[in-house]
């Protein structure tokens, strides 16, 4: 028979890979290209302005989702929701990846509710952070990740759950 | 015959991106509005013939915007425009009586289409 501890890592592997399957989706239906998860690699360096944005999960499971790339692969994505189009200017990066991102999660929220047949999970708005060699950490966060490599760069999806409240985290 | 667009998504991208869908075509964007509170304004104000609507936004959500709108004017056009679309989300949509629903990311032709579906 199952332990709690067992159950738990199970629900949140189903929430992750349905996590997963959200972004490659709508990586592709804006791009047009198939995605799949790649090796580990990092994106922080000293030469890039690294790009992480996060979206809060609440209601049965608390957590949070983080998509961390860099400000140049982001563009890339700004762009393509653009039509094509240059950016007018640089906050326009921040509105359009907070919208990709909050598609990604939206998604998310929308196979996993589905999958349990009740509101699991809520999506608050979400928040970018950017600096040079960013890297957020969440205590008290069990997480997993993603690593995907595709023709807009690199980009890691970051999923974590929190057992306790959500204010706690 | 040009029919008004009114906008209201937390998002200023989804006003840009609705904007340029729907260049060159019979609809037009006439305004947009980044809560549910503020969108209701804007309807008074503008008097639109279809909304595009948010779910998740700050100070008034969509599913209570649309419950307003629709106390406003029974007959208001809504296309519930939104990242999620979970059935329990739809269920309680269609109870307010919303018909049309649309996920993000969209294309252009899809959202006209879907908007023109609204007055078929």
């Amino acid at each position: 028979m199952e332990n709690t501890t067992d159950v738990l890592k199970n629900k949140y592997e189903i929430l992750f890979n349905l996590a997963k399957k959200s972004f490659e989706e709508v990586v592709s239906e804006i791009s047009g290209e198939t995605l799949q998860s790649s090796g580990e690699f990092a994106i922080a360096n000293n030469d890039k302005l690294s790009l992480s944005i996060i979206i809060g999960l609440s209601g049965e499971t608390n957590g949070r989702i983080l998509i961390n790339t860099s400000a140049e692969y982001g563009k890339n994505i700004a762009i393509t929701m653009n039509f094509g189009d240059e950016l007018d200017n640089e906050e326009d990066l921040f509105v359009y990846l907070a919208e990709f991102a909050n598609m990604v999660c939206g998604r998310a929220a929308t196979h996993i509710n589905n999958e349990f047949g009740k509101r699991e999970i809520w999506i608050s708005p979400p928040a970018i952070f950017s600096a040079q060699d960013l890297e957020i950490v969440t205590p008290n966060v069990s997480s997993m990740k993603a690593f995907y490599e595709f023709s807009f760069g690199k980009f890691i999806l970051d999923m974590g759950f929190s057992e306790s409240s959500y204010d706690d985290f | 015959m040009t029919r008004k667009v009114l906008v209201i998504d937390d998002s200023p991208f989804v006003f840009k991106a609705v904007s340029k869908a729907l260049e060159g075509t019979e609809w037009e964007v006439v305004g947009n509005a980044l809560d549910g509170q503020l969108g209701i304004d804007k309807y008074i104000e503008l008097r639109p013939d279809v909304i595009t609507l948010d779910v998740t936004m700050p100070v008034m959500d969509g599913l209570e915007t649309a419950r307003k709108l629709v106390e406003i004017n029974p007959k208001v056009k809504i296309v519930m425009l939104s990242a999620m679309g979970d059935e329990t989300l739809l269920n309680q949509a269609k109870e307010i009586g919303i018909k049309h629903f649309l996920m993000k990311p969209f294309r252009p032709e899809t959202i006209q289409a879907k908007l023109a579906e609204v007055f078929e």
